[in-house]
């Protein structure tokens, strides 16, 4: 049994360390490979990802391997309850560190809970957001707006 | 600085780098990413990027599909879909592509391929701008579909040169294609000879980069050639091996569909009736049907057949057809009530009962597709008719041939003198006189109402001696066939129909017509 149980050493960029079992590290794509090339008998080092975030990252993987028994509504309800349970700021994190770690489940669905609060916003608070640089003229703008009314109507 | 610290920052969303934030966007619904299309330009061509749109839609085809319900205001045609675009055929020639997604239901902005409506925006995710005029044919043969390797969206239109020309059909049907891309100076490109017989009303599907018609069985008459694939990428056509069962089946007893993503092939048999699915599977170049279990019996039966009408049921083999036209074969010396109640039952398909039955209502002459096929049309005013005439009358009398009313046009032309001097050269050699003839058809049209009751009454033995044919072949010696044909106008409401019965020989034994109006 001691054997099936190999940990895998995490190290976070605040210098926590983790011990998390085989099974449920190769949840990341990036650490399966790495096993699978035999680089991750030592702690792996994971640059920008925080203690914090690392663990819920974890959390997440463990959550689906204990469930890989359970019905799939079970499985989408349980990450339900996981992502609404995240503020904003942690998604970004969360975001950056699955699209690091390459865990594609917990990408899509970080991403899916960021796109279902981002979507009802305007323009001007997306480019806030993410900093983009608004080149268009106001007369541009205008015209675009007009174009395109019933995307600008915010009721749903 | 690294992104980690960049996005301590009070805005935590900056410090997302560009391939992130487009996983986010791909998540978003269509209404969203209208608006957030503008934010910039670089974002503008990173929303509008084709490789954007297929990770959309394949995170779109996820989610629940939603019905898109359409009034025929327009008097338009669906030709198919492709991802959600709405590929419409407009009687005025025109081929018309709407995204139902980015335009409000109710105010669906149509954009023509008339350079007049040009520069609209049909795809606002995709950035489709497109222009260019090209009349398109009622016989034309058209299909939207997306190259796979392009991302770009293609409609490929198979003609006839020279149904337009002449009227007439000629042999060699030619394909062209139009590329839905924003930045090109979009117009017909020709791919050349079409090397196969594509069925005129055989409805086209698209499957994963390629679109798929059945050949004409007549004009093909390769039996190892029943499905013809275009591949959009390479833009060639090639005939794929279809189910080893259906080589003999009739092409109208068969339908190509999508199922699970693939191509389904349903063939329906009627006596008893059954319906075959089997599904395609295309592996590396290898194509395989599988084929799958549907008992359908008895909900196809309820479907086809409410009213629990036995001549129903034979209409089922030409339900995908754009007319009614049916075919049974009654035993010659057959009791005479029998041979005129299975006219007597057609007679009963009328308005209604008929439309559902998918009588054509596309108004269009089918062989100029440009006016309304009424009477006048078809005899008087349709270029083939007048070149017809106008090899037959003299060059002095044309005029005011054409231009006389339509009722002492018929008196003049089709009256006793001239037409009965041709019907009883005709008729001749027949049995039955032309008289006899019009004697069937007034007493088919007379007895109709009390004809349901009959055949309802019929024992089952006597229904055993109609039969719909399964395949064409000669008929017997013994046998008569009746064929049965009709029309119906959506604009006033107005249909007829008509049939012939022939014997083994061939020779027209006697035939009927009838006409009514929509409510009778």
């Amino acid at each position: 049994m001691a054997s099936t149980l190999k940990k895998i050493i995490l190290k976070s960029c605040d210098g926590k360390i983790l011990e998390v079992e085989e099974a449920v590290a190769v949840q990341s794509q990036m650490i399966k490979n790495m096993i699978e090339d035999d680089c991750a008998n030592e702690e792996i080092p994971l640059p920008d990802i925080t203690g914090e975030i690392l663990s819920m990252i974890i959390e997440y993987c463990k959550m689906h391997v204990d469930g890989e028994n359970n019905s799939n509504n079970e499985l989408i309800a349980r990450d339900a309850d996981f992502i609404t349970r995240v503020d904003l700021n942690t998604l970004y994190y969360l975001i950056v560190a699955a699209n690091f770690l390459n865990v594609k489940s917990l990408l899509d669905l970080t991403c899916q809970r960021v796109a279902d609060i981002i979507k009802g916003k305007s323009p001007e608070e997306i480019r806030l957001t993410f900093n983009i640089k608004n080149d268009f003229t106001p007369e541009e703008e205008e015209e675009i707006r007009k174009k395109n009314a019933w995307a600008f109507d915010y009721k749903d | 600085m690294s992104s980690s610290s960049r996005l301590r920052q009070k805005n935590h969303g900056v410090g997302l780098p560009h391939d992130l934030i487009l996983d986010i966007f791909v998540k978003l619904p269509v209404k969203s990413l209208v608006r957030f299309k503008y934010l910039s330009e670089q974002w503008f061509q990173l929303l509008t990027d084709p490789c954007f749109t297929d990770r959309h839609l394949s995170n779109q085809r996820k989610k629940f599909p939603r019905f898109v319900s359409r009034s025929s205001a327009y008097g338009d045609t669906m030709l198919n879909s492709c991802d959600g675009l709405l590929c419409l055929y407009e009687p005025s020639h025109s081929v018309t592509v709407i995204n139902p997604a980015t335009v409000e239901s109710d105010v669906c902005v149509l954009v023509c391929m008339h350079s007049s409506q040009s520069n609209a925006l049909i795809n606002l995710i995709t950035g489709f701008n497109f222009a260019g005029s090209r009349r398109c044919h009622a016989h034309d043969r058209l299909a939207i579909g997306r190259d796979p390797v392009t991302k770009r969206y293609k409609i490929v239109r198979v003609f006839n040169p020279d149904v337009s020309k002449t009227g007439q059909v000629g042999h060699h049907d030619f394909c062209r294609v139009f590329i839905l891309d924003p930045n090109w100076n979009c117009d017909w490109k020709t791919i050349g000879e079409v090397p196969y017989r594509i069925d005129v009303f055989s409805r086209s599907v698209y499957v994963d980069g390629a679109i798929y018609w059945f050949t004409n069985e007549i004009n093909h008459l390769n039996n190892s050639e029943v499905i013809i694939m275009f591949d959009l990428h390479i833009e060639q056509f090639q005939a794929i091996p279809h189910p080893s069962s259906c080589s003999n089946k009739q092409r109208r007893s068969m339908q190509l569909g999508t199922l699970r993503e693939c191509l389904c092939l349903a063939q329906l048999e009627v006596d008893p009736l059954v319906l075959n699915v089997w599904i395609m599977e295309n592996q590396k170049q290898k194509i395989t049907w599988e084929k799958l279990y549907c008992e359908i019996g008895p909900l196809i039966h309820h479907i086809l057949n409410p009213a629990g009408s036995p001549v129903e049921r034979t209409t089922v083999a030409s339900m995908r057809s754009q007319e009614v036209k049916s075919t049974f074969m009654v035993r010659q010396g057959a009791l005479a009530e029998e041979t005129t109640g299975v006219w007597k039952i057609l007679h009963k398909f009328r308005g209604l009962p008929r439309i559902r039955r998918s009588f054509p209502s596309d108004r269009s002459c089918q062989v100029c597709g440009d006016a309304a096929e009424d009477v006048d049309h078809v005899f008087r005013q349709c270029p083939l008719a007048i070149q017809i005439w106008s090899d037959l009358i003299r060059g002095d009398r044309l005029d005011s041939f054409l231009t006389m009313p339509f009722l002492s046009w018929i008196v003049a032309n089709l009256s006793k003198a001239s037409l009965g001097v041709r019907n009883a050269h005709v008729f001749e050699t027949q049995r039955d006189g032309p008289w006899s003839v019009l004697q069937h058809s007034k007493h088919a049209v007379t007895a109709q109402m009390a004809a349901v009751e009959w055949f309802r009454a019929m024992t089952p033995v006597c229904r055993e001696r109609f039969r719909p044919p399964t395949t064409w072949s000669t008929l017997l010696e013994h046998w008569i066939k009746i064929n049965n044909d009709g029309g119906w106008c959506g604009a006033n409401g107005r249909g007829s129909c008509g049939g012939v019965a022939r014997d083994s020989i061939g020779a027209a034994d006697s035939s009927y017509w009838s006409s009514w109006q929509s409510g009778d």
